[in-house]
């Protein structure tokens, strides 16, 4: 059943009874996502301001059980392999909650720029698997680290600059069809290199906007159907690039909202569907941005609650929605 | 979980299924810790190796176990196999991924399991003491192939997309870039909204001028009738408009500009509220302003009357359309 | 149940005489239902007027053997009887059948689709101007039509979608419901002559000019709902000669519920035993195989085989939904067997997406229907069109190499022509231009199909004996009148038989309910 509110309590009950879902088999078939999952939830308490909903030390303490000593980073779940996706989703949550100092920043900054190919992009691990996401992960995390200084700026640009399409949009290698999950990493990457002047703004924020279907939801690509997800990667680029106007953004919210399982908690790909923490995130990300009231200010580039990130001095110039007042 | 309908469960049906499911997550969960426990010791024996085989098989998302599979291949197996024995090895290693694939056709790590397969495909059959590259090449073609099944699964399967241009890239014997044209206009043959296909013949023509094999900026004879006749087929579908776009570009050529115009407007006459038609209209325009007709109030008006005509038609992206309005007045 | 002597308990809930499409349909409902039935046939063979032949058993009919009513008249037939003739599957019934609708809804409701094999149609091309072109019958097929102009194709595309959609409450329909279709659509759709022909003729597969355009848009919409189901065609084919084959596995499903099934069977006598009021009126039935009278509370029968003591109760229940065609008093029909692979020059085959678009040489068709509308022959028929409709060795229905070509011709009034004279110009004229060899068929046969004798009087109350309705000879709505007209006799018969006690006829849906599985679409990533 959908709703006009954000059934936030429903939704920190919910992530919540994740970790009690011991007895389900699908918990353990997605053990290799555990990692991204609890930065997922996380995050999404954070923007709802619940960050207190899990226990702060038995998260630190599952994130450095991950730890793959041979490769120097993080796994998804405790002897699971060290991969690029989980190191950044682990340094997030710790910094979320302040405790970077548990880690051996010299090893994962050595183990990140290892992943470093000659054309410039990443790979996610030893194995070569070449995607412009680890290429974000990577700018993101070393940033997060403090570590940007290490990196090879010009040649981590110039692979993002040979996966721009002539719609503005990035695809995930060289030669792929623009795709805004893709759109979102290029462009915070860029944003955090400060080098968003590689972009063909106008070209792109069409595509973006023109993402917007007749329900209010956004699609990842032309002709595609709608999703949750995508309300945060396009908005994500379009807070970055100052365009949020561009789509209509109480039709976004509404489409957001009508994905949410009132019953049991939790937000689904589209209204009617299984709810999972994964959408959880993104739709409260993307309510954020959106400017829902009561929400904290998410910030687009690091996909982390603002207010961290501002801490850090991290904050690059991205324009969300005005924070509306309940009841308006 | 993209796709899978929400079902309303009684506590009691929920009890039921978890009931059911105990035994389930029991074995799972003694495989998973069998395999864990074997790669801790660096066991890299044929048994581990169809251990691997049988977790995957269960829960094609582990990547550690995909992980622990090469190694096995690349310690265990491979220093006590010839050639021939790791070319067999690795044919029957992309016929089970086949399998995993069909039924999870967008797992990344099975892709790139396959791509690290290829890779160690080794170089044979040895004939008349000449090393020749024929093993190589049939599991090119067989990946083709492959990629192919997947696209008419499927038609806009990204993975599917960039695996097969992985594979053209890298074919021992490469195929003329020509045949993609071809094979570009069977897919948007068979659905003009695939988007997918668009895009890759965009990509080919660009290969195609790269390479010397045609002539800078120049496409097939009927590449504007393959575009017009999806415009007007369907003017609100997105695909053929972007790919318009792509073809007119910069707007360079004045004549063409000017004659896609005029067949926009004509379509517009047909269709007097697409979108799409005065978007596009208003792009062009710009581009004959910009290019070649920098004084023309005309172009102006007409710019500034469609932009008008399409915040009332195109309401969610009022706010672009009175942005360029601004653009054009400044 | 049975008696001493091993024969079942002679009490049914259901007597049904006809293996015709519609009472097998109507006896695998009823048995699934959980309801006793028997199911009888005075033929030797399943399927009554849409049952299937071998070429012997297809001459045998046309001459002498009277077995499956209404008789052929008008029949003749040349050249010789193939030595594999068991390896022809030649249907009275030729049909494609539609992708989505109330036929394919009971082929998969009952299971009954596991026992054959359906394939797509290929190509469908339209007659006019001495040359058969492509129908566009996708928004695919319009996009790549080569013979059309923009506007023309806009023209068109505006139409077909008007006619996917929710066109009854469309202002542009607005008291044009009965207003001629062609007329409509030149008219309405600005479309020209020869494009609203290709779609009255070709896409409403109308018999003639003169239908109205409601139902005619109602059958391009099954149409086009059909296409993009399997593929591009909106039709299937039936192997093994189609819908008779089909028919035999409804009745399989009958005897597989522990029914009674029999062929070959005469009645020698049946009474209504009426015993006070009519709702427990029962029927008993003598058969010549059967040792003892079986009795059942409701009689179910095609006209042809209704028992004559029935005759004064019988009647056939009204129908809310039809398949929006009338049926002709009469179908002149034509067979042949070729043995050159045959092309349909213009025309990419629609169901093979594996054909490159570019390529000259055209595979041969392996299934294909052409559409010959009135006044497109010189020598064919003002009136009305003829359908032609080509099965090779692919549909199972020939052997390797050889062909067979159907055309059926509806007939308002009886002719004044034989069926070979009326037929013979479209024979011709469908080989020479479906190839460049010239072709003499190794058979030919040419007949008249009248409709049923039976007339039941309109407006008779209901009783408990069910006539079905009588066959729809078209040749791509046979199978979904058959469906129809089977779930209302169902109905009729749930209706007469569930028990009294029971108010709710939720239990008796005309197919057990099955689960729908979601199919999930979009990126994950």
């Amino acid at each position: 059943m959908a709703d006009s509110h954000l059934l936030i309590d429903k939704h920190v009950q919910y992530i919540q009874n994740l970790g009690n879902s011991k007895d389900d088999l699908s918990y353990h078939m997605t053990a290799h996502l555990r990692m991204n999952a609890i930065y997922w939830g996380l995050t999404a308490l954070c923007i709802m301001g619940h960050k207190e909903a899990l226990d702060r030390e038995e998260m630190i303490e599952y994130v450095m059980s991950c730890w793959d000593d041979e490769a120097g980073a993080f796994g998804a779940h405790p002897d699971h392999d060290a991969h690029i996706l989980s190191t950044l989703s682990a340094i997030q949550i710790l910094v979320t909650h302040d405790a970077l100092d548990r880690i051996d920043v010299d090893r994962v900054t050595k183990f990140i720029l290892s992943l470093q190919q000659p054309s410039g992009v990443f790979a996610g691990d030893m194995w070569g698997e070449i995607d412009t996401r680890f290429s974000y992960i990577a700018v993101n995390a070393l940033s997060l680290l403090g570590r940007l200084s290490e990196l090879d700026v010009e040649k981590t640009v110039s692979y993002i600059r040979q996966c721009r399409n002539y719609d503005g949009g990035f695809g995930n290698t060289a030669g792929a069809e623009s795709h805004s999950g893709q759109v979102f990493v290029c462009v915070a990457a860029l944003a955090i290199l400060d080098r968003l002047d590689e972009i063909d703004q106008p070209s792109l924020c069409w595509w973006l906007s023109e993402r917007q279907l007749p329900n209010g939801g956004l699609n990842g690509r032309p002709e595609k159907l709608e999703d949750v997800c995508y309300s945060f990667w396009v908005l994500s680029a379009l807070s970055t690039l100052g365009k949020l106007s561009w789509i209509d953004s109480d039709k976004l919210t509404k489409f957001i909202l009508s994905a949410q399982d009132t019953d049991r908690g939790g937000i689904a790909d589209r209204p009617g569907d299984e709810p999972d923490v994964f959408h959880i995130h993104f739709g409260i990300a993307g309510l954020s941005l959106l400017g829902y009231p009561g929400l904290v200010d998410l910030d687009p580039v690091y996909c982390m609650p603002a207010p961290i990130i501002e801490k850090m001095g991290l904050r690059k110039g991205w324009k969300a929605l005005p924070r509306r007042t309940l009841g308006v | 979980m993209h796709g899978v309908r929400r079902s309303k469960q009684t506590p009691q049906a929920i009890a039921t299924r978890k009931e059911q499911e105990k035994a389930e997550i029991k074995s799972y969960l003694a495989l998973s810790d069998e395999v864990l426990g074997k790669k801790k010791l660096n066991d890299w024996s044929k048994d581990a190796f169809e251990l691997t085989q049988r977790v995957l098989r269960r829960n094609p998302e582990f990547y550690t176990v995909w992980n622990y599979r090469r190694q096995i291949m690349l310690n265990g197996l491979f220093p006590h196999s010839t050639p021939e024995d790791i070319n067999f090895l690795l044919s029957e290693e992309l016929k089970f991924t086949s399998l995993v694939l069909r039924t999870n056709p967008k797992v990344y790590w099975i892709w790139n399991h396959r791509r690290w397969c290829l890779a160690n495909i080794p170089e044979g059959p040895i004939v008349d003491d000449n090393t020749t590259q024929g093993w190589r090449q049939a599991a090119w073609d067989g990946e083709l192939a492959l990629a192919e099944k997947m696209l008419e699964a499927d038609a806009r399967n990204f993975h599917a997309w960039s695996y097969r241009r992985y594979i053209l890239a890298d074919m021992p014997a490469k195929r003329p870039e020509a045949t993609e044209l071809a094979y570009t206009k069977k897919k948007i043959q068979s659905s003009m909204s695939n988007f997918s296909a668009w895009h890759q013949r965009s990509k080919t023509y660009t290969a195609l001028w790269q390479s010397g094999a045609l002539a800078e900026g120049k496409f097939e004879p009927e590449e504007f009738d393959l575009v017009h006749s999806a415009l007007w087929t369907d003017p609100a579908d997105q695909s053929a408009w972007i790919y318009h776009r792509w073809l007119i570009g910069q707007g360079k050529d004045r004549a063409i500009l000017e004659a896609e115009i005029s067949l926009i407007e004509e379509l517009l006459q047909e269709e007097p509220n697409s979108k799409w038609c005065m978007e596009s209209l208003v792009h062009y325009k710009r581009l004959l302003l910009r290019n070649h007709e920098p004084q023309s109030s005309e172009l102006l008006n007409s710019c500034r009357e469609l932009l008008q005509r399409l915040q009332t038609i195109d309401p969610p992206r009022k706010q672009r359309y009175r942005d360029i309005e601004l653009e054009l007045s400044a | 149940m049975a008696d001493d002597d091993g024969f079942p308990d002679p009490n049914y809930d259901a007597i049904i005489f006809g293996t015709g499409l519609t009472e097998s349909i109507v006896a695998a409902a009823l048995a699934k239902a959980g309801f006793r039935v028997a199911h009888v046939d005075s033929n030797p063979h399943y399927g009554s007027q849409d049952t299937v032949f071998s070429v012997e058993e297809f001459v045998n009919w046309l001459d002498k053997d009277s077995s499956i009513l209404p008789r052929p008249t008008s029949a003749s037939w040349h050249g010789d009887v193939p030595t594999n003739h068991r390896q022809y599957s030649i249907s009275l019934s030729p049909s494609v059948i539609h992708s989505v609708g109330p036929f394919i809804s009971s082929l998969v409701g009952s299971g009954v689709y596991r026992y054959g094999e359906y394939k797509l149609l290929g190509p469908v091309g339209i007659y006019e101007g001495t040359e058969i072109k492509m129908v566009p019958q996708s928004k695919e097929d319009v996009f790549k039509a080569p013979n059309l102009s923009l506007v023309e194709k806009r023209r068109l595309m505006r139409f077909l979608l008007f006619a996917a959609g929710d066109f009854e409450n469309d202002q542009q329909l607005q008291g044009k419901e009965n207003q001629l279709f062609l007329t409509f659509l030149q008219e309405t759709f600005s479309l020209n002559e020869e494009i609203a022909r290709t779609i009255a003729y070709s896409l409403a597969y109308c018999y003639s000019s003169d239908e109205p355009a409601l139902p005619c848009l109602n059958r391009i919409r099954r149409c086009l709902r059909s296409a993009g189901h399997y593929g591009s065609s909106p039709f299937l084919v039936g192997s093994y000669g189609g819908l008779g084959d089909i028919a035999q596995g409804f009745c399989r499903i009958v005897a597989v519920c522990g029914n009674t099934c029999a062929l070959n069977v005469t009645v020698t006598s049946a009474a209504i035993v009426t015993d006070g009021d009519s709702p427990s009126t029962r029927y008993t039935v003598h058969l010549d195989k059967f040792p003892k009278p079986i009795h059942s509370r409701c009689i179910i029968s095609s006209a042809d085989l209704l028992p004559d003591q029935f005759r004064d109760l019988a009647f056939t229940p009204a129908s809310n939904t039809s398949v929006d065609v009338s049926n002709p008093s009469a179908v002149a029909r034509a067979v042949a067997i070729v043995d050159q692979p045959l092309q349909f020059a213009n025309i990419a085959q629609s169901g093979d997406d594996q054909a490159e678009p570019d390529s000259t040489e055209r595979p041969p068709v392996d299934s294909g229907v052409i559409v010959f509308p009135p006044k497109s022959l010189q020598s064919g028929s003002e009136a009305t069109s003829v359908h032609a409709y080509i099965q090779g060795p692919g549909t199972m229905s020939t052997p390797a190499g050889k062909w067979l070509i159907y055309l059926a011709m509806p007939l308002a009034h009886p002719p004044i022509l034989s069926a070979e004279e009326l037929l013979t110009p479209y024979l011709t004229e469908t080989l020479s231009k479906c190839s460049s060899a010239e072709i003499s068929p190794l058979f030919k046969a040419f007949y008249i199909q009248q409709a049923s004798a039976l007339r039941v009087p309109e407006g008779r109350s209901p009783s408990s004996v069910i006539v079905t309705p009588s066959h729809c000879p078209h040749i791509a709505l046979s199978g979904d009148a058959a469906a129809l007209a089977a779930e209302e006799v169902f109905k009729r018969a749930v209706k007469v038989l569930k028990r009294p006690d029971t108010e709710d006829e939720a239990p008796y849906s005309f197919w057990p309910p099955r689960e729908k599985s979601e199919e999930p679409d979009e990126d994950e990533w």
